[in-house]
């Protein structure tokens, strides 16, 4: 690898600040970011939503719509030719010639309307004036050149015919059509699963050696950057960030520094599942060392370029990012303390009582057709899936979307009916409870949901939110009512006084604590936690994690915790479960499905999850899957899994394999389980 | 840009719903000059009369496309009645089949566009006969409606009651298809949205979770069809004046007045620039009302 000087870079930009003319005033998104990117390199760059990643980038290229924004200042000198002086009219040829761009979501960056062919031979007969036929034939090439068979084929389909990960594929074809010099990657895995998040990485991973661009990699998570990226440059919102110079040891200061090292627990943390450790604000140290080296990172205003090997891992972080709530300061702890501290293990939670136990349940949505409605078929979103959670214990319930994971919370609680199966709560069936006694059930199970914007009605004062179920249940009112809600408010980290605003006045984080605080109005005993961590921004994920097990600790709650986040489940849950098309192949203790999970799924999901320490990252073995999930309105025969499995056998295909207890408290539903 | 520093704000102790609306609403220009022309044209249409004593229906053919001078401060139209005094009486029926008219259609297409969203059972029945409804040839119906109720109706309630509850209800009950139409459109997403099951989560009843997520949440489009649907309101009213199926002929509405007016354009234009401003006026401030009423019944666009 070359050393990066300003003589051969390929994209040099200076001091690029772009603002917003708001009705709230004048939002300031990028505040002087400058960077160089040499020839041939992945620069990675990291920061939280809002912290002017892609805007940099949009500005850059002239993307930005004029009115509500405006480019105060910067350069950025493409091969030496400045793309911010240049009109509408260069900057066109520039953009998709030279500059490639891949965005966010695959779904809705293609035009439903038009054939895959027809936006891939497009840029082609634009900027390169191929003819039509030649055209295909390079859009052919290109498909094949990003992993998608038969490409002569499928450049006759619409983009609904590609599932998520094969249109992110097909962008990537369109953003390289006329090899560009520089690709700018705009998030362009975050909204696909883990497993197929792993299968584009290693296309780009592939193509960058093949071709040799340029890349700019913008994510929010370090563990994809980790992997791909040769410099990382972390960008923030916040003024104060001081910009840092190459001797430090410490990369990056100030607030923003703070958030970027907040820990998340990834895959390559071995001491999750240990509760009362706050591990979780350990990890931070590993996050200094964020990349593989690179010398001499040039650094501007509020920008930093972190480099690895020079810089030491901080010695011990334990302070919290800051926070705008009155969240309590956690105990200081060592590492060696915290090896000491009693840790629950699961297996030692199977000695409480059973609370909910799960037999054969299974949830089969019709698909109706015709005049009549009739039903032609059935999503069977969960089927057959069995488990028992402990008192005060946490079930971890993981899979990629569409498993069916949130569709079993939900029929847990009752908000869908089962199809088939056996629900029991506290020992008492309540897979046909209705009515009012369904209501007064409710009071003992409540849910904590994904998304906190859309979770609480934007109508509604955080009181009355909050003092909702007080109400309906007849439980509180009037003077009882309010100190009930101020006393939930404060149970939570927020303040009283908070009662009389809206939903919109607060954070991410902010909202998911009312959403909590809703959940505990009814004193339940058990929550299900449906992705309660997947919108939120990575800082705020370990704050809202660590207020659940809190609450945990205080209210002896139980939990069922449902998240694709292998690493966050790995930090709080004691046992468990993973799901895949509808079906739970592997239950186990934590600690023991991290350390040996037995199923090829599993390890293939772990695999693919990306690993915080580039150096681990580098090492390890990776599992890549093939292909996509199937739908699960058709579901293979034999083992689900038997489509992509590595391992697969014919009699994988025929025979389903049993639910079987391979060692004590791991389950596993596999023919082959543990021969590997 | 988005939470401010909350524990720098101030302790707001109880701060009333609609005081904040209130205050919100004070801050639209748009809709505080609407309510100051509506209220104008209101006062004007209730007090006018008895500061302008002069007999709408009263023919003084001496007198007739007069031009605008102390005794006809508007001028008087073709058989020599007087504008003003028309326009204020013609004000008031015009603007109460306004009003009423819209709220029947609102509720009317409130309830089924919510029931129809809200309970998958009920949806093809109610939408079905949305559709009927909407495939009725209209001007018929109505002539059928009139010719059998008209008589009954000013018999039993005398004839401006009759004739009023007769239009009212033609009018409600043939304009509150498109209102359930949006509703329903509204409601089955507001339906999927969490704050909804989150709701049902916690036990909240059927009937609770449509009067307080759903409704207030589908009010932008209800205001919008409210604030569209007076203007409807006064115009289908002058249709059917004009066609001889609403009021008499000797009995002034602004819609009367302005189909009445048409034929003398050239001679007296007045005729018809006073009813249509009227009309229009209207419109235009409810309009803005309507406007400003959605954004101060909305948190998001409220502000703190």
């Amino acid at each position: 690898m070359r050393a990066t000087t300003a003589t051969d870079a390929v994209l040099a930009v200076e001091d690029v600040r772009t603002r917003f003319h708001t009705q709230e005033g004048v939002v300031h998104a990028v505040n002087g970011i400058g960077f160089e990117l040499a020839e041939g390199e992945v620069l990675g760059v990291v920061g939280e939503s809002g912290s002017g990643k892609s805007v940099t980038m949009l500005s850059l290229l002239g993307l930005l719509p004029a009115p509500p924004a405006e480019i105060v200042s910067g350069t950025a000198k493409l091969e030496g030719e400045d793309l911010m002086a240049l009109d509408a009219d260069r900057l066109r040829q520039v953009r998709g010639a030279r500059v490639g761009f891949i965005f966010q979501d695959p779904m809705t960056s293609l035009n439903p309307v038009l054939t895959v062919g027809y936006q891939l031979t497009e840029p082609l007969r634009v900027h390169l004036g191929m003819d039509k036929a030649a055209a295909r034939k390079r859009a052919a090439q290109l498909l094949s050149l990003v992993g998608i068979p038969e490409p002569t084929r499928r450049l006759g389909d619409f983009p609904h015919q590609f599932s998520g990960g094969m249109r992110q594929r097909v962008m990537i074809a369109i953003a390289l059509a006329c090899s560009p010099k520089v690709l700018i990657a705009d998030e362009p895995t975050t909204a696909l699963d883990v497993t197929i998040q792993a299968q584009i990485l290693d296309v780009v991973k592939r193509l960058q050696r093949e071709l040799g661009m340029s890349i700019i990699w913008i994510t929010h998570d370090l563990g994809v950057v980790a992997g791909l990226a040769d410099r990382v440059m972390v960008t923030s919102s916040v003024p104060t960030c001081s910009p840092c110079t190459r001797d430090r040891n410490i990369p990056i200061r100030g607030a923003c520094c703070a958030r970027c090292r907040t820990p998340i627990p990834g895959m390559d943390r071995p001491n999750g599942g240990s509760r009362a450790s706050r591990d979780i604000l350990r990890v931070s140290c590993r996050r200094q060392r964020l990349v593989r080296s690179r010398p001499a990172a040039s650094m501007r205003s509020s920008v930093a370029v972190a480099k690895t090997r020079r810089s030491r891992p901080f010695t011990r972080d334990t302070r919290w990012p800051a926070s705008t709530t009155s969240m309590p300061e956690p105990p200081v702890q060592s590492d060696s303390t915290a090896t000491n501290t009693p840790v629950r293990s699961g297996s030692g939670a199977t000695a409480a009582p059973v609370l909910v136990e799960v037999e054969n349940l299974t949830k089969h949505f019709p698909i109706m057709h015709g005049v009549f409605r009739r039903q032609v078929g059935s999503v069977r979103a969960v089927d057959g899936i069995d488990f028992q959670i402990h008192e005060r214990e946490t079930l971890g319930l993981v899979g990629e979307s569409g498993c069916g994971k949130s569709t079993a919370g939900r029929v847990i609680l009752r908000l869908y009916d089962p199809t088939a199966g056996r629900i029991a709560f506290r020992g008492q069936d309540i897979g046909g409870v209705r009515g009012e006694s369904l209501r007064r059930l409710r009071q003992s199970m409540q849910m904590v949901f994904q998304d906190p914007q859309d979770s609480l009605n934007p109508r509604m004062t955080v009181g009355s939110i909050v003092g909702e179920p007080l109400v309906e249940h007849g439980v509180a009112k009037g003077r009882a009512l309010d100190e009930r809600v101020d006393e939930l408010l404060d149970a939570v980290g927020l303040s009283p006084r908070f009662a009389n605003r809206y939903p919109h006045e607060f954070s991410g984080g902010q909202r998911q604590r009312i959403g909590i605080a809703r959940a505990l109005a009814l004193e339940p005993e058990f929550i299900v936690c449906d992705e309660p961590i997947a919108a939120l921004d990575v800082s705020i994920q370990a704050q809202v994690v660590n207020l659940l097990q809190d609450l945990q600790e205080r209210l002896g709650l139980t939990y069922l915790f449902i998240s694709h986040d292998l690493g966050m489940v790995r930090h709080i849950a004691d046992r468990v479960a993973v799901m895949y098309l509808g079906k739970i192949v592997e239950l186990a203790p934590s600690e023991k499905l991290y350390r040996g999970p037995l199923h090829p799924y599993t390890r293939a999901l772990m695999s693919a999850a990306p690993a915080h320490d580039p150096e681990l990252e580098a090492r390890r073995e990776r599992i890549i899957l093939t292909g996509d999930v199937p739908s699960p309105a058709d579901p293979p025969s034999g083992c689900r899994f038997s489509t992509r499995c590595p391992i697969a056998t014919h009699e994988c295909s025929v025979r389903e394999p049993e639910w079987r207890e391979l060692r004590p408290g791991h389950r596993v539903a596999c023919h082959y389980a543990g021969d590997a | 840009m988005l939470a401010q520093p909350l524990h720098d704000a101030p302790l707001h102790e109880h701060r009333s719903l609609w005081m904040d609306v209130w205050l919100a609403f004070r801050n639209h220009t748009g809709a505080l000059v609407g309510v100051g022309v509506f209220a104008f044209i209101v006062l004007a249409v209730l007090v006018g009369p008895f500061l302008h004593g002069v007999d709408p229906r009263f023919l003084d053919i001496q007198a007739r496309n007069a031009p605008v001078s102390w005794a006809h401060p508007l001028g008087t139209d073709n058989l020599g009645r007087d504008m003003l005094a028309q326009m204020l009486a013609g004000g008031r029926i015009s603007l109460a089949v306004g009003f009423t008219a819209m709220l029947l259609s609102l509720v009317v297409g409130t309830a089924i566009g919510v029931l129809a969203g809200y309970f998958k059972r009920l949806d093809g029945l109610l939408m079905r006969s949305t559709d009927l409804f909407l495939a009725l040839p209209l001007l018929p119906l109505l002539l059928v409606i009139i010719m059998l109720f008209r008589d009954t109706l000013r018999a039993a309630l005398g004839p401006e009651t009759g004739i009023f509850l007769l239009i009212v209800f033609v009018i409600g009950i043939t304009s509150w298809m498109q209102t359930a139409r949006i509703v329903r459109g509204e409601v089955l997403a507001i339906k999927e949205r969490e704050f909804v099951t989150a709701a049902r989560s916690i036990g909240t009843r059927e009937r609770r979770i449509v009067a307080r997520h759903v409704l207030p949440n589908v009010m932008s489009p209800i205001m919008v069809s409210a604030t569209l649907g007076i203007a409807n309101a006064i115009i289908t009213e002058s249709a059917l004046s004009f066609l001889g199926l609403g009021f008499p002929p000797d009995f002034p509405t602004w819609g009367r007045l302005l189909f009445d007016g048409a034929n003398f354009i050239s001679i007296t234009p007045a005729r018809v620039i006073w009813p249509g401003l009227a009309i229009s006026l209207t419109v235009l401030s409810v309009n803005y009302i309507g406007d400003g009423l959605r954004d101060a019944l909305d948190p998001r666009l409220r502000g703190t």
